[in-house]
């Protein structure tokens, strides 16, 4: 995911960057510190490697332009420890259904060049989308500006700027859990798909099925597809013992087990990557609820919240969430993305569930002390644990590149999205360990992907098990994150001894808003809440293994 | 009984020099000034004497006691300051009972005392006033008042009288002279106005850059001044200075200047003829005659061309063979145009100073 | 013709962009905390007071109005006794006091923001420099994040860092610029270091210590980013504004975030004219 108040993909490097900058702080003594970007220098090397390849061969007649030239290979990419280990040869092509292979760049360059197309990007810190920008302007001989805009406040200055329709974005990143605020202002991609070439059906329905509108509308392009895995550090099991946990009562076992040796050796038998008061909470305790098939995030038949579940599997998962937290670091009932995962690959702990990010980048001696490249680390990657059922959770963090109906420029806008988030491009990201995840099926599935992100195997397995909750359907969506995970949170801290109760007021809370709303009035039906429900509805072929 | 021995006192700030080696000795009871230019290092060295400023070098002694290394709140002296240094947030009888309550008085005691203090200065009836509140006099009086409030071995008056109009200063000083009295105060005084001095001084210190010129009994020093600068600093209007030669003629010795001739054979062992002098004479021991009247005394002619009465006194310039004479009489002169005169003074009061050293030779 | 006042003329663009940026916001605020109103709901309802009812019957709000004034508390109590005896120190005369001047500053010059990240750094489990410290000392492991006494103490280090400095640099200015002879005659008058202080330092500088307190309780009021590092509003430790970032911006509800708002104005206004009122002699 790219997209949650604790920004995880940029999170790695904003990271990198406070640490330099305490550091420069407390030696330069001051802001001078503050602004020397050392973590920064990753980018920079791909940007200049790409901005060099790309101006050496720049002499291409606009009719036929060959897209490899311009296309970010594997090589002006990943690094070289990178490509070894994937095996990856960076004059290969690992998939061949790749969109930018299909388009006529020709005649987009002859209809385009000269022209300017912009971009809201989340984050201050542009350096991603910059990587693949001078190829593009190379391809498409139009210009492209991008404006950074901090995670903190990307949702509020997009949804002011959609509603005063400024016009000042042509394409801009939408987070999916609140994708539903955003379709109002947003066009339909299918039209220039289908125009284009663009497969759009290769994306996997769990990353599509809450940005398509209930005609089948596509709100835009998928840019970053997060599914959940469990991992774990099967050395430390070993050790103990222990299996790998497939169900939680075997984690919550494991991590009795595990607790006194990590106690001795200085790491903890779990990482919580979010736990902090609000939608983060809602957001934990619903990746676990989902386990237990009784648990909807609403009554199929109505949007009659049910947090407690029909057989209070809710409280269960509740349980187990605050069980969770007193096997991980202390402090981790307030834990955000980005802390959970520097405790994650400082070692700190056996046993997690997140994104594909941290398995991937544990295998980065870079960025990990738990590498198994440097030590006898040995990570695996598996399905959530079982409650009574089994439901690969929580696609809602994914991230879009829409297009506003304000665009001047959309057609150049959907063009720079489908360059950018091509399949080669997704596949590359991800094997880099940017923590920007492929959404295609020709991508996951690919066995050759998945020696650069091992997660992809177990993402492919899983996802079309995924379910999510039906608030990502309705623009009130954060609101009711927002207030449901500040009541569940209650009982984390606390402050509401009982479980059921706690998940009884969130529903109080939740029901209040869809009733403000008129939701509770409308006796609509909820929309389907599993990939496999709504690829029925929409009849579509769940991809499966 | 108090007496105040100074030995050896140095300082210097930043490298310059504030006071150069004084030794001094206050006698208890009497009224001591301080008297010097500004930057002289009058303020310095009371604030050593008080012990907010710590010497260099020297030693002070209070009563035989070495009291060089003692924090003021241990050396029992009081002190007024020239900016008055009243606390502004605290009314006039808080002002003044503040050095009673840190030497922990009972109320009533305090009370009697700083009523009684304020009785002697007239200033009862500001007691409940802010400083903000008082004029310029008002305000010393407070000041002095809360330094006198107190039994001090010896009360340091940092230029009081400065910040003062003239003619409160004029009264300020009677009082000051009288409380000294009345009191008996130690009083040292500092102040760059002779006037305050001859006015009120039993003895005065007279300092310049840092350096002790000359101490003893105000008249003495008047007088009898060691050097040319105590006689020109210390005395106001400022002293008339001449050039002079001794010339021998038939066994007699004179001084010749380009005023006037006169005879000091009865120096002869300290002057030496055709040697060059500077004679000095204070304007009030000249006067000044319309007319040409023998009498015992040194005279010659000269033009009056200002004069400036203060009071009932007139203060003359007159010019004469190029030179500026400054004439101190004790009645009231009137000048209609520039007016021809005869200038006349009793060759006793003239002195002589080395040309070269400054050294008093008579 | 009557003349048009010119000082009333010179005012009027300030006057503008008061109404600008500052009255028809503020009335429009109230108007939109009157209603239903989220901004990606084009149909605004008319709720009366409903808002209100909510929040001040939210736990959250009460909670975090308690948090508010229990850190603006702490934080004063702590700062403004250290800035004050660090204004002290670097009132006196020492070799070095020139460089010690800048260097107490220099916190005041960190953006918030990252003095708060610094402090989560040094204080991660296992990680941070201070949890090292603990854990050789036998501390073990302090939960600085999740505990609401231990997360406070570290907002409270947080904010102290980064703010006693203002207060002695303020008071050290004060402290300066008095005149050097009351304290002198206070000395001389035979007053013991504590009574120069209490009586006469003191005195003397209480009107710029009550204007800078007042700054200060003010600022600390809208403490927020410390919170958002340490605990994002977890465990007990959500400020009012941590608050009304949560429930108005995040779920763009202006209707509700609107009242929130109101009555934090309302509490604002009432506690400044508290202070203001009470302190008035001392600032004139
Ligand atoms: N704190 C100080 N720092 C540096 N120089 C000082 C200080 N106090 C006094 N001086 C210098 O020492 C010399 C003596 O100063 P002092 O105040 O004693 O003179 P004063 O005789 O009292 O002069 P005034 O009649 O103007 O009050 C002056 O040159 C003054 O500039
Ligand atoms: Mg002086």
């Amino acid at each position: 995911m790219r997209r949650d108040l604790s920004e995880k993909s940029v999170g790695r490097r904003s990271f990198l960057k406070v640490a330099g900058a305490t550091a420069g702080g407390l030696i330069v003594g001051g802001v001078a510190g503050y602004l020397l970007n050392p973590g920064e220098k990753v980018w920079t090397t791909v940007t200049e490697t790409t901005t060099k390849t790309v101006t050496g061969t720049a002499t291409v007649s606009p009719t036929a332009v060959p897209w490899e030239q311009y296309f970010p290979r594997a090589d002006r990419i990943m690094k070289d420890w990178e490509l070894k280990w994937t095996g990856w040869d960076p004059t290969e092509y690992i998939t061949t259904t790749d969109w930018v292979r299909s388009i006529d760049w020709g005649k987009v360059k002859s209809k385009y060049a000269g022209q300017t197309v912009t971009m809201a990007c989340e984050g201050v810190d542009i350096s991603a989308p910059q990587t693949f920008q001078p190829g593009f302007q190379g391809i498409s001989g139009a210009s492209l500006q991008l404006f950074g805009i901090p995670p903190e406040t990307l949702h509020e200055k997009l949804m002011a700027e959609f509603t005063a329709g400024t016009g000042r974005y042509d394409t801009a990143e939408l987070f999916g859990a609140w994708a539903q605020a955003y379709f109002p202002y947003m066009i339909d991609i299918r039209p220039f798909a289908q125009t284009y070439g663009v497969d759009l059906k290769d994306i996997h329905p769990a990353f599509r099925m809450m940005n398509t509108g209930p005609n089948g509308e596509l709100l835009g392009v998928v840019e970053d597809a997060d599914l959940h895995s469990f991992i774990c550090r099967k050395n430390l099991l070993d050790k103990a013992g222990l299996k790998i946990p497939t169900t939680w009562d075997e984690v919550l076992e494991a991590c009795e087990v595990l607790k006194p040796i990590g106690a001795k050796e200085g790491w903890y038998p779990w990482i919580t990557y979010y736990s902090a008061k609000g939608f983060l909470t809602f957001w934990y305790w619903g990746t676990i609820a989902v386990q237990f098939r009784d648990v909807t995030y609403t009554r199929l038949d109505s949007w009659e919240p049910n947090f407690v579940g029909d057989e209070e599997g809710g409280v269960r998962a509740l349980e187990i969430h605050k069980k969770l937290l007193e096997y991980s670091p202390p402090g981790s009932i307030n834990n955000t993305y980005e802390l959970g995962r520097e405790q994650w690959l400082a070692g700190l702990g056996a046993m997690a569930t997140s994104h594909q990010c941290w398995p991937r980048q544990s295998y980065d001696p870079e960025l990990s002390k738990i590498s198994p490249l440097n030590t006898d680390n040995i990570i695996e990657i598996r399905p959530y644990p079982k409650g009574t059922t089994n439901h690969a959770p929580e696609n809602i963090t994914t991230t879009y590149l829409g297009i506003p109906k304000t665009s001047k420029q959309q057609e150049l806008a959907f063009l720079w999205s489908v360059y950018m988030n091509s399949q080669e491009s997704s596949a590359l990201m991800g094997c880099h360990g940017t923590g920007v995840e492929s959404g295609f099926v020709s991508v996951i599935s690919n066995p050759k992907v998945w020696k650069g992100q091992p997660a992809y195997k177990n993402i492919w397995e899983t996802a079309w098990t995924a379910a999510t909750e039906t608030f990502v359907y309705i623009p009130e969506a954060y609101a009711i994150e927002e207030a449901a995970g500040a009541e569940i949170y209650r009982y984390l801290d606390g402050s509401e001894p009982s479980a059921k109760k706690a998940l009884q007021n969130a529903e109080a809370e939740v029901r209040k808003i869809l009733d403000k709303a008129g939701y509770l009035k409308t006796g609509i039906k909820p929309p389907p809440w599993t990939v496999e429900d709504w690829c029925k509805e929409h009849n579509e072929v769940n991809p499966k293994p | 009984m108090a007496e105040l021995v100074i030995e050896n006192i140095s300082k210097k700030f930043m490298g310059k020099t504030a006071l150069d080696n004084v030794s001094l000795t206050i006698h208890d009871k009497l009224f001591t000034t301080i008297f010097g230019n500004a930057g002289a290092g009058k303020t310095t060295l009371l604030r050593i004497i008080a012990g907010v400023e710590k010497p260099d070098k020297g030693k002070i002694y209070l009563n035989g006691k070495d009291i060089t290394t003692f924090l003021p709140k241990d050396r029992n002296v009081a002190m007024v300051y020239q900016s008055f240094a009243l606390y502004p947030h605290m009314t006039v009888y808080d002002n003044i009972a503040n050095p009673l309550r840190a030497r922990k008085m009972t109320k009533s005691q305090i009370d009697e005392k700083v009523n009684q203090i304020s009785k002697s200065l007239g200033i009862q009836e500001l007691l409940s006033r802010y400083p903000r509140e008082l004029s310029g006099g008002q305000a010393q009086r407070v000041a002095i008042a809360r330094s006198l409030v107190r039994d001090a071995d010896v009360y340091l008056l940092d230029e009081p009288l400065t910040n003062l109009d003239y003619k409160i200063r004029e009264g300020m000083r009677e009082e000051l002279k009288k409380m000294c009295k009345d009191f008996s105060a130690t009083l040292v005084y500092a102040s760059p106005d002779p006037l305050d001095a001859l006015a009120m001084a039993d003895r005065v210190a007279v300092m310049s850059d840092g350096k002790l010129l000359q101490y003893g009994l105000t008249r003495d020093v008047y007088y009898t001044p060691n050097d040319i600068t105590v006689a020109t600093i210390f005395g106001t209007p400022p002293i008339n200075i001449l050039k002079a030669e001794a010339r021998e003629k038939d066994g007699h010795l004179f001084l010749e200047t380009p005023l006037f001739r006169t005879d000091v054979t009865k120096y002869k062992e300290r002057l030496s003829p055709n040697k060059e002098y500077k004679v000095g004479v204070r304007p009030h021991h000249l006067a000044i005659s319309k007319r040409k009247v023998e009498v015992e005394m040194v005279s010659f002619p000269a033009e009056v061309h200002l004069t400036h009465v203060v009071g009932a006194e007139t203060i003359c310039y007159a010019r004469s063979n190029s030179e500026e004479i400054t004439i101190h009489v004790p009645y009231i002169y009137r000048m209609e145009g520039l007016e021809q005169v005869y200038v006349y003074f009793d060759p006793a009061h003239l002195l002589v100073f080395d040309k070269d050293t400054g050294l008093r030779v008579t | 013709m009557r003349k048009l006042n010119p000082g009333l003329l010179m005012s009027i663009p300030t006057l503008l962009f008061l109404f600008f940026w500052f009255f028809f916001p503020f009335l429009y605020n109230i108007y939109a905390s009157m209603h239903y109103w989220t901004l990606y709901n084009p149909n605004i309802q008319f709720i009366g007071a409903e808002n209100f009812i909510d929040v001040l019957s939210s736990i959250d709000f009460r909670n975090s109005a308690f948090a508010s004034f229990f850190y603006t508390i702490i934080c004063f109590a702590v700062e403004l006794p250290l800035g004050l005896g660090i204004a002290v120190l670097l009132s006196r005369e020492f070799k070095g006091v020139g460089i010690a001047r800048v260097i107490i500053a220099i916190p005041i010059l960190m953006i918030p923001i990252g003095t708060s990240i610094m402090w989560k750094l040094l204080t991660m489990p296992k990680l941070g420099l201070l949890q090292y410290f603990s854990e050789v000392l036998g501390f073990g492991v302090i939960d600085f994040y999740g505990n609401f006494w231990l997360a406070s103490l570290l907002i409270l280090l947080i904010d102290a860092w980064q703010w006693t400095p203002f207060f002695a640099i303020v008071l050290l200015a004060a402290l300066v610029s008095l005149p050097r002879e009351p304290y002198e005659a206070a000395k001389v008058d035979g007053a013991s270091p504590f009574m120069v202080f209490t009586k006469i330092t003191l005195p003397s500088i209480q009107p710029v210590m009550v204007i800078v307190s007042i700054l200060r309780v003010l600022d600390l009021l809208k403490l927020a980013d410390p919170i958002f590092v340490v605990t994002k509003g977890g465990s007990g430790t959500e400020t009012l504004s941590a608050y009304i970032w949560r429930v108005a911006f995040k779920p763009l509800d202006i209707g509700y975030g609107g009242a929130v708002a109101v009555l934090y104005w309302i509490l604002m206004f009432v506690l400044a004219n508290i202070l203001v009122r009470r302190f008035k002699s001392v600032i004139q």
